[in-house]
């Protein structure tokens, strides 16, 4: 199984760097079958047809996704490291079939952030939308 | 701690609805007030470079509109399976409703009778826009699900902060605080 930061799920939300974590399932880890699925193929300009009519392709979707929110002085290994522990924490809910509610990581959110800080969050941001990030877990 | 839910349940459904619509899914109304930390939803298709929104709303008998309660931003959801969202924190009192913007290219699984409640439909991107009117569709149901918690019954914020942000007042665990300034937690 592996996790990594979904960069559609990144943006800045209440003086912090919100960042999505998609965990993703190999062929041979419980479960994998419920999420490598056929979807249909749907053009970027949208599509009002039958959607039965449409081409599919196999997609391996994530078996879960989870946010945490960090300052954007956040490194990729403290990123990785958390992301990490929340793929463990959900697939072990996950083999036993028990909802993914994980916990939120309290954090304290600032009602009216600096320009300083909400420009070093926005580039943050930026740099997790052009990066790849990805763990894989033996 | 009381549990809450909201939304008819994140599941395959025989039919599906369009592109590009805010829903308000009104089955299942928030059963208390707390906040939403968990969030299931099914599509049929998606374009993965749009991104969704969760929301909670309410419903102003008065002006026979719905506003938004809170609403998240969650990025792109992958179709064909059940996606789960943890990790946030939407604002939820007793009676909101679910309610979801998803952009073109996706259609969200649907059911179009069976169901007590419905869904309002509202074509374009609505949330955080003030109170508006959104088309009923009775009896239908679309695929969201979303679940949370009551932390306290009577205080949700301190000082502006939401209390699930707090970990000690005064150095002492907000989990172990049955008052705060003589009002019961």
């Amino acid at each position: 199984m592996y996790v990594k930061v979904e960069p559609s799920g990144c943006c800045v939300r209440k003086g912090l760097v919100q960042i999505r974590l998609s965990m993703y399932l190999d062929i041979n880890d419980y479960g994998y079958a419920k999420h490598h699925v056929q979807v249909p193929v749907i053009p970027e300009e949208g599509y009002k047809g039958d959607v039965s009519d449409l081409p599919k392709v196999w997609h391996n979707n994530p078996f879960h996704n989870h946010f945490i929110f960090a300052e954007p002085d956040i490194t990729d290994k403290e990123i990785l490291d958390i992301a990490e522990e929340y793929l463990k924490k959900a697939f072990s809910l996950w083999e036993k079939d028990q909802q993914l509610s994980l916990e939120c990581t309290p954090v304290i959110f600032d009602p009216s952030p600096s320009a300083a800080k909400l420009f070093a969050c926005d580039e943050k941001v930026q740099y997790l939308r052009t990066t790849e990030l990805i763990r894989l877990l033996a | 701690m009381t549990a809450i839910d909201a939304g008819p349940g994140a599941i395959d459904r025989a039919s599906y609805m369009y592109e590009d619509y805010t829903l308000v899914d009104y089955n299942n109304a928030a059963n208390a007030s707390g906040y939403i930390n968990y969030a299931e939803l099914w599509f049929v298709t998606g374009v993965l470079t749009y991104t969704l929104y969760i929301a909670t709303l309410y419903w102003n008998p008065a002006t026979s509109k719905y506003g938004t309660r809170d609403y998240f931003n969650i990025g792109t959801v992958s179709p064909g399976s059940k996606q789960t969202f943890s990790g946030f924190l939407l604002d939820v009192t007793i009676g909101d409703y679910a309610g979801v913007y998803y952009p073109v290219g996706y259609t969200i699984e649907w059911s179009t009778s069976g169901y007590s409640g419905g869904v309002s439909y509202k074509y374009g991107q609505w949330l955080g826009t003030g109170e508006q009117t959104y088309t009923d569709a009775a009896t239908r149901a679309c695929s969201i699900y979303y679940t949370g918690y009551s932390f306290w019954a009577n205080i949700l914020k301190i000082n502006a902060m939401l209390c699930t942000s707090i970990l000690k007042i005064n150095d002492v665990p907000i989990v172990t605080i049955s008052q705060v300034n003589g009002v019961s937690t």
